[in-house]
């Protein structure tokens, strides 16, 4: 009853209450998304690193060579010899090596040239068709197929670069011979054909303009997995000075970017939690300023008998309740707001996020600040409500 | 002594218990939990001074003073005359074995004050509850006949 009291109470002068739910719900909305996105991010990022060790590539900056190779996520710095990689690539201790060519994509999603090497390295299973086995076939990654909707059977012609709008290889035309199932990592926005076809694609295009057809093939990177430890780090010190490439840990790179972001993360949290102690303070206020028009309630309630406790308990569940409102309505529009950001992202990154995951621990954790500060700002009020003194408060009406 | 208990002796929350079980209150100014309609109004005090919701009582009593049709508004939708009136529901609902009015028709025309005073000298009487009410107001003195004068 008490409680039903405070529920009406709650919502008995609107507006009151709207500024204090509003900075509740700001708050704990941001967070909650920051706590989504950071998760899922590293999630995603860890999920495509396994299994990669190393990373093969053209001299430049490290950090966009694994973006580039592993994440698909940025402009690679550069190609390099095949010969040359394929010297690195036999060695007794790597335990598997996948090279990766780019030059083309289709709608924008990138068209890689490997070997099954790639397949097996992430361990791709077909949903239907078969692996490419001859020059110009392609399997296509589960998120393109469901995207644009390219089925087993259908041809198209690739666009030169990494840029949707670009000059188109009509001279070829690549054929869909199966489509990956889906495995939650980059492989699900790829289009994976031979190396070949990544060669031939191109060879006919320098005939045409330049003439100067065989430079040497070359590819953009390898991924690397190695059997020893000593020659991870070995590695990334020995190739720079021995070769005209560079081998960049993806571990190391990733952690790097992590520790960026977290800086960035970390100030909007504080931010966040400042928004919030500003709706803690609001709460004060509005409960505060209410006092003086409340106390003959509050005599009323103590005349029909209802204990000390009981008005404080009253004061401070209306505060909480306040405070779970708008943690609810924070989740809900923090999940919204999730579900806007992947799509924007999915444009331009091709990574999605899932906006009705809910991390118990860290929201939970999340629900419990919300509920402590809705319990700290009605702290003085529900004392003052306690410690009122009846019969003057009667008195003086 | 109320009930052959002194209450002299109750510690604070035996005497919250007490004063909501047994002991009726109508104030000169009329206060209610703005929120909460008039029979939930009343209803409050029936759970807070017994811990039952006494619904069907409630709804009797209401309709036994005239404000069956208001049950479901806000008090402040109500006029003043009516307000005592609920003012008078509300200390009747836990069946009190004394009801204390202060000053309960100092607000209200001659009609309304009349008929405040009747309702409560003749629902005492009905419930089976002692009444004693403080007043200056000379309207009442017609209404009864045991008086106390203070000078």
């Amino acid at each position: 009853m008490i409680g039903k009291i405070a529920w009406r109470n709650t919502w008995y002068k609107p507006l009151n209450t709207f500024l204090s739910i509003i900075l509740l719900t700001a708050s704990v909305s941001i967070i909650s998304i920051l706590i989504l996105l950071q998760k899922q991010f590293e999630e995603k990022f860890s999920s495509s690193m396994d299994n990669i060790d190393l990373v093969l590539g053209a001299k430049g900056s490290p950090l966009q060579l694994i973006l580039s190779s592993v994440y698909q996520m940025d402009a690679p710095p550069g190609n390099i010899s095949y010969e040359e990689a394929q010297a690195w690539m036999h060695k007794p201790v790597v335990e598997s090596a996948v090279p990766l060519a780019y030059g083309d994509n289709y709608m924008g999603y990138k068209i890689v040239g490997t070997t099954d090497a790639y397949l097996k390295h992430f361990n791709l299973k077909l949903s239907e068709g078969k692996f490419f086995s001859s020059d110009f076939e392609v399997v296509v990654g589960a998120g393109i197929a469901h995207n644009i909707g390219l089925k087993v059977g259908d041809t198209f012609f690739g666009t030169h670069g990494d840029a949707e709008e670009g000059e188109v290889h009509d001279h070829h035309a690549y054929k869909v011979v199966g489509i990956l199932s889906e495995s939650d990592k980059v492989a699900d926005q790829l289009i994976l054909g031979n190396i070949e076809s990544v060669w031939h694609m191109h060879e006919h295009e320098h005939e045409h303009t330049s003439g100067d057809a065989h430079e040497g093939k070359e590819i953009t990177a390898v991924l690397l997995k190695l059997r020893n430890n000593m020659a991870k780090v070995m590695w990334q010190r020995i190739i720079p000075q021995n070769t005209e490439m560079q081998a960049a840990s993806p571990i190391l790179e990733i952690n790097r970017l992590f520790s960026l972001f977290g800086v960035g993360i970390t100030a909007l949290k504080y931010l966040a939690y400042g928004i919030m102690l500003i709706s803690g303070i609001s709460i004060f206020v509005a409960l505060y300023n209410t006092l003086k028009e409340r106390k003959y309630e509050f005599a009323l309630l103590r005349i029909t008998g209802a204990s000390k406790i009981q008005l404080l308990w009253l004061v401070l569940l209306e505060s909480i309740f306040l405070c779970s409102t708008g943690f609810i309505l924070g989740i809900i529009f923090g999940r919204i707001g999730l579900y806007f950001i992947s799509i924007s992202s999915q444009e331009e990154f091709k990574m999605a996020f899932n906006p009705f995951e809910f991390l118990w621990k860290e929201e939970g954790g999340l629900l419990l600040a919300t509920l402590l500060v809705g319990i700290v700002a009605a702290l003085i009020p529900a004392l003052k409500a306690y410690s009122l003194n009846i019969s003057k408060t009667l008195a003086d009406a | 002594m109320i009930n052959e208990e002194d209450i002299r002796r109750f510690k604070a929350s035996e005497l919250d218990h007490f004063r909501g079980k047994s002991i009726g209150m109508v104030l000169q100014k009329s206060f209610f939990i703005e929120s909460l309609s008039v029979l939930e109004n009343v209803m409050l005090a029936s759970w807070i001074g017994t811990k039952k919701k006494e619904k069907n009582r409630a709804v009797m009593i209401l309709d036994n003073l005239g404000l069956s049709t208001h049950a479901g508004k806000l008090p402040s939708q109500l006029s003043i005359g009516q307000q005592q009136r609920v003012n008078i529901a509300r200390a009747l609902i836990n069946n009190p074995s004394v009801i204390l009015a202060d000053e309960p028709t100092s607000s209200l025309d001659d009609e309304n004050a009349l008929i405040v005073a009747r309702l409560l000298s003749e629902l005492a009487e009905e419930y089976g509850s002692s009444l004693i009410i403080v007043t200056h107001d000379q309207r009442l003195k017609q209404v009864f006949n045991n008086q106390i004068s203070l000078s």
